[in-house]
């Protein structure tokens, strides 16, 4: 099973990697929304969640998401924010858009494990 | 700039450097003394740099030598400092001011002092330093905790 980690820092991704591996799924990684898009385009059936930076340079993560969600063969893809954007308002805009959790950056390991459990259903 | 807002901005960046590296590198960096603005600034070996834009647009940076930015990134990642590719330790630099423009951006929400944020961008080369232009508004700032280092500025433009 695996997770799309969609993040413009390499750092942020290896540091994604090692939650996400201590429980026991693949991690694989976009440096931005379009190569993320090339990635669903290709194996959409694999991905089982989205961890996904906002501010990123080319597509940023709002756009992203909204794209995914109004793609039919994408829309049931869950999608976690992973970012440092943690005002309210982004909160609910990126809820409203379709992500079903979010993390603020910076966070620890303990925090992201926990949080990408509540996701697949088993951290509740 | 005037005290009142200096010493405002002053704490939420204190607490936004200390909130980044107790989470992400599990260290406590800790205010060790505040500097006369220089418009000459700072010379160190990676820079990270964020644009920070509202009423009155700045320029957030945080400098460090090439060795503790190897040293925080392998506290970072759990990857040994020697293995780390000089682009990691880059990347981890922009993550840093990333996380702490973000941290602050949302203890400064509500306020007069709020901003929104830009992708961060890295300076790096031996010696070098961001020439401002002449008495420009700046808040500089120097943090530590062991052998770790970093300076702080925030000017505005």
């Amino acid at each position: 099973m695996k997770i799309l980690s969609v993040d413009d820092s390499a750092i942020i991704r290896k540091i994604i990697r090692s939650g996400v591996e201590v429980l026991d799924y693949e991690l694989v990684e976009a440096a931005d929304g379009i190569e993320a898009l090339t990635i669903l385009e290709r194996a959409s059936e694999d991905i089982i969640l989205i961890l996904l930076d906002w501010n990123m340079p080319g597509m940023d993560g709002l756009v992203f998401l909204e794209k995914i969600k109004n793609t039919a063969s994408l829309k049931h893809i869950p999608v976690m924010m992973v970012t440092t954007e943690s005002e309210k308002e982004n909160i609910i805009r990126a809820i409203q858009a379709g992500a079903i959790n979010y993390l603020v950056k910076p966070f620890t390991i303990e925090e992201l494990m926990k949080k990408v459990l509540e996701c697949m259903g088993e951290g509740r | 700039m005037e005290s009142q807002k200096k010493s405002f901005l002053q704490k939420c960046l204190a607490e936004s450097v200390s909130d980044v590296f107790s989470t992400m590198v599990g260290v406590e960096l800790c205010p060790v003394q505040e500097k006369a603005a220089a418009p000459k600034g700072y010379k160190s070996e990676i820079t990270g740099v964020m644009m920070i834009l509202s009423t009155h647009n700045a320029l957030l940076s945080i400098a460090l030598s090439k060795e503790n930015a190897a040293m925080i990134v392998s506290f970072m990642t759990g990857i040994a400092s020697v293995e780390l590719a000089d682009d990691e330790l880059y990347d981890g630099v922009a993550e840093l001011v990333n996380m702490i423009a973000g941290r602050a951006k949302a203890l400064l929400a509500g306020t007069d002092y709020h901003y929104q944020i830009t992708p961060p961008l890295t300076i790096v080369g031996e010696n070098h330093f961001i020439l401002y232009k002449k008495n420009v508004s700046q808040l500089s700032m120097e943090f530590e905790a062991g052998e770790i280092k970093l300076h702080l500025d925030l000017t505005y433009l």
